[in-house]
């Protein structure tokens, strides 16, 4: 069933500013008006609805934006289709700020939401993209005024694309084949270099399993030879124990014997020797056994040693034993003896040198003794006697006082004879206070020298008389003073008179011990001697004895040894052999474990990886090769078909188109000049076809564009649009003509209108005119006048 | 969103029948055609080449069987 338009209802679109509807029914509904009055605004308005783009737009005369009526921020449409018993509704709104809004309601109640895809329902209901659309549903004079006044170029692009023509020769070059057929080369030459590759590898594979197999032979053969070895080695493995114990064994006798030989050294001892000298030794312990109080059973036991037929070993013992006894009695003696006489010296020495410390503590008194004795005769033989010296004292001190007199008178006359000198000095004359004798100056001369005369004499003897009264008191005083001091003195002077009386006795008495003592002391040492020399000879003894075992050890051992060394020589072979064999299974493991490293790193190497990822890469570029060709084949295959589709499509639709267009012309175009049309391909180049439209006109054939005029053009192109509306399989059974024909004359258009329906075989057309009057004259036709419809809507004209 | 058309609905349709038609007896081809088609139909000149470098590389090609029923 086709599709039908119902009602559309505008607001805000182009020229409608308020909402207007309007109701379409089947048949030819006339939308008349004049200029400017909206009649292409609302056909445009169903266009813009069903496909969200018209005429204007598609040519780009104007933006989207431009759609809005100039008092309106956005623009709104509603279109409702009828298909069949159901109504579809589309609502498509657009704003100032670009936004757009669709909506596509089924007849079930479904939404299809969105400006796309309420586009690809269209599409796909009507059969038509809007290209399609508005080159032959929605047909205008502009439209076709291009094609009849275009370039044969131009009219041909048009008709290439209103034919389909154009989409399909597009589809054929689009298909890539050679792009196909360079991926093949470079498929062709991936797979020969993996080919190669391939080749390459597996022989490598090849030659490095030859060398794995070669390498495991050689593993296996060293393994076998190293298990005889193994069994041999452990065959001889006793006897080279045996060589090693007795190596150890003899490095071990030669050491000791080495020691022994260095105990020895040069010089040895006979077993006469050892006994002349153990003789010796026993007749000094014997002297030295008489000296000292040994008990008797030492000496006995001692002159029972005979050296020459004892075993000199025990001969040693017994000495040994013996001089030990004997030192034992040696130290106790000595120890006695140092304890008797020594302490008696040391007592002795002890007291004399209490004495002596006594006197020494004495020598200082009896030193002052001494030396006051000698002070005092000294003295005496000096001044005599101590009365003597009194009586002098007594005589000097009245000598002394009578002086003393004397130089006091000699003062007072003095200073009476300065006082006389003065007064005549400053007189001239005096009297003298004494004898009152009258002087003058002469007496100055005479008066002045005695004055210092008599007091110096005077007073020069009286400090004599007085320092030697001193002295004389001095040595008095001395004298006393000595005297009293030696009574003191008198009884240590005495007591170390008797101490040094003791001190020669006990210093007697001291030698007398100290000799007995070294007396004593002698004796041990004569004794001492005879020891320290029995001593020595025993440790020549001890030392032969020993020698003389270990040059008997020595000559066991020499013969042990000499035992060990023929062993020796007997395992020499086998030890040499086990040798031999130890080195043998040394290299061959070393070679084993090189040749184990070989197949290990043979083993590890990716090669069998690498083969099965090349054979791999090889199988997979085998398979795109084959799948490329295959597509390249399939390709051409499809090439040619659609080479051969586009070649019948073009055949049938302009044989189809020409037919129809006659049919056509014959029923719109009321007048008998125009005797035939045709649409022919004129030229087809590459994939291109150049068409040309023909008329037959006065029985000759000629370029439609040569001979009619504008008006004729205008139906021939009209009448080959339409044929093409009726050719393409669509679903839309209405048609949009937007003032088709306003270059003919009303007959014309009256012919056209009556007969539209009939030759593009559809159930509804909306045409618009100018010609109201024109409309009137079809009682079959519903007119709508613009003005009236902007009228109702309220609008403004 | 809006998605352009390379390809007339009506001529798509010619088209297909005139294929079915040439190519019925190699079915491997047609319906490659019809995928280059489909791709054309949607994609254009750019579609198709995208399906066959698809093809080259050996991707797998869903909805071909599909479409063939239209």
């Amino acid at each position: 069933m086709p599709v039908l338009l119902k009602r559309v209802e505008i607001e805000g679109f182009r020229y409608f500013a308020q909402k207007v509807s309007l109701e379409l029914d089947q048949g030819l509904t006339v939308i008349a008006g004049p200029v400017g009055s909206g009649k292409s605004s609302l056909l445009s308005a169903v266009s813009y609805a069903l496909y969200g783009m018209e005429p204007g737009l598609r040519r780009r005369f104007y933006a989207k934006s431009d759609l809005i009526n100039a008092r309106r921020d956005k623009a709104r449409i509603e279109v409702v289709l009828k298909h069949g018993d159901s109504v579809l509704s589309i609502v498509r709104e657009i704003s100032r700020e670009h936004k757009e809004y669709a909506k596509l309601v089924l007849p079930d109640g479904r939404v299809v939401r969105g400006s796309g895809a309420v586009r690809e329902y269209v599409e796909s209901l009507l059969g038509l993209d809007f290209e399609e659309f508005y080159r032959t549903v929605h047909l205008s004079f502009a439209t076709l005024l291009l094609l009849a006044y275009g370039t044969p170029e131009a009219r041909s692009r048009v008709l290439d694309r209103l034919l389909g023509l154009d989409s399909v020769a597009g589809l054929v070059k689009s298909i890539p084949v050679r792009r196909v057929e360079s991926e093949l080369e470079k498929l062709r030459g991936l797979l020969s270099a993996a080919e190669e590759n391939l080749r390459k590898l597996e022989l490598q594979y090849e030659s490095t399993s030859k060398e794995l197999a070669r390498l495991r032979s050689q593993r296996d053969e060293l393994l076998g030879k190293l298990s005889a070895i193994k069994v041999e080695l452990e065959k001889l493995e006793g006897a080279k124990n045996e060589f090693e114990k007795l190596q150890a064994s003899i490095a071990e006798v030669s050491q000791i014997l080495q020691k022994l030989k260095q105990k020895i050294g040069k010089g040895g001892f006979d077993e006469y020797t050892l006994a002349s000298l153990a003789d010796d030794l026993k007749h000094r312990l014997l002297r030295a056994a008489e000296l000292l109080p040994v008990p008797a059973s030492v000496k006995e036991k001692l002159e029972k040693v005979d050296p020459a037929s004892m075993n000199l070993k025990r001969v040693y013992e017994a000495l040994k034993e013996a001089h030990s006894a004997i030192v034992d009695e040696f130290d106790r003696g000595l120890r006695e003896v140092e304890a008797g006489k020594a302490v008696e010296v040391n007592e002795c020495e002890l007291r004399l040198k209490q004495v002596e410390e006594m006197l020494v503590n004495l020598e200082v008194q009896v030193r002052e003794f001494e030396d006051l004795s000698e002070r005092r005769e000294r003295i005496l033989s000096e001044v005599g006697s101590e009365d003597k010296l009194r009586s002098e004292i007594s005589k000097l001190e009245r000598e002394y006082e009578r002086l003393k007199e004397l130089v006091l008178e000699g003062r007072a006359a003095g200073i009476l004879r300065r006082r006389i000198v003065e007064e005549l000095r400053l007189r001239g004359e005096t009297r003298c206070p004494v004898c009152g004798s009258e002087l003058d100056k002469s007496s100055v001369e005479k008066l002045e020298p005695r004055i210092r005369e008599s007091a110096a004499e005077q007073e020069s003897e009286l400090r004599s008389k007085e320092e030697k009264i001193q002295r004389l008191k001095r040595v008095l005083s001395e004298l006393q003073e000595i005297k009293a001091r030696l009574i003191e003195l008198e009884e240590p002077v005495s007591r170390y008179e008797e101490l040094e009386s003791l001190r020669e006795k006990l210093s007697k008495e001291c030698e007398e011990v100290r000799e007995e003592l070294e007396r004593a002391r002698q004796e041990y040492k004569a004794i001492e001697f005879q020891l320290s020399r029995a001593g020595n000879l025993l440790l020549q003894l001890r030392e032969g004895v020993e020698k003389l075992d270990a040059a008997r050890e020595i000559e066991s051992l020499e013969k042990t040894l000499e035992d060990k060394r023929l062993q020796l020589e007997q395992l020499l072979p086998q030890k040499r052999r086990y040798d031999e064999l130890e080195r043998q299974f040394r290299d061959l493991r070393e070679q084993l474990r090189g040749i184990e490293a070989k197949i290990e790193a043979l083993e590890s190497m990716p090669l069998k990886q690498q083969l099965e990822e090349a054979e791999r890469e090889y199988r997979e570029l085998s398979e795109n090769l084959k799948r490329v060709e295959n597509l390249r084949k399939n390709l051409l295959a499809v090439r040619k078909a659609m080479l051969r589709a586009l070649a019948d499509l073009r055949e049938e639709r302009v044989r189809k188109i020409s037919d129809t267009m006659n049919l056509l012309l014959k029923s719109i175009y009321p007048y008998s000049d125009i005797e035939e049309v045709k649409l022919e391909v004129e030229e087809v180049r590459g994939l291109r076809s150049t068409f040309k439209v023909a008329v037959k006109v006065g029985g000759e054939w000629t370029t439609f564009t040569a001979r009619l005029s504008d008006g004729q053009k205008t139906v021939v192109i009209l009448a080959l649009l339409t044929s093409i509306f009726k050719l393409l399989p669509h679903n839309v059974g209405f048609m949009l003509l937007d003032e088709p024909l306003p270059n003919v004359d009303e007959r014309v258009k009256l012919t056209y209108m009556q007969n539209i329906f009939k030759t593009a075989g559809v159930d509804q057309v909306v045409i618009t005119t100018q010609a109201e009057r024109l409309a009137e004259a079809l009682p079959e036709a519903r007119v709508v006048r613009t003005m009236e419809l902007v009228s109702s809507a309220g609008q403004t004209p | 969103m809006h998605r352009e058309r390379y390809m007339g609905v009506s001529v798509e349709r010619v088209l297909r029948e005139v294929l079915r038609r040439e190519l019925s007896d190699d079915p491997e081809a047609l319906r490659l055609a019809e995928e280059i088609l489909q791709a054309y139909v949607t994609g254009g000149r750019r579609g198709v080449k995208q399906l066959v470098e698809a093809m080259l590389e050996g991707e797998p090609r869903a909805g071909a069987a599909e479409e063939g029923g239209d």
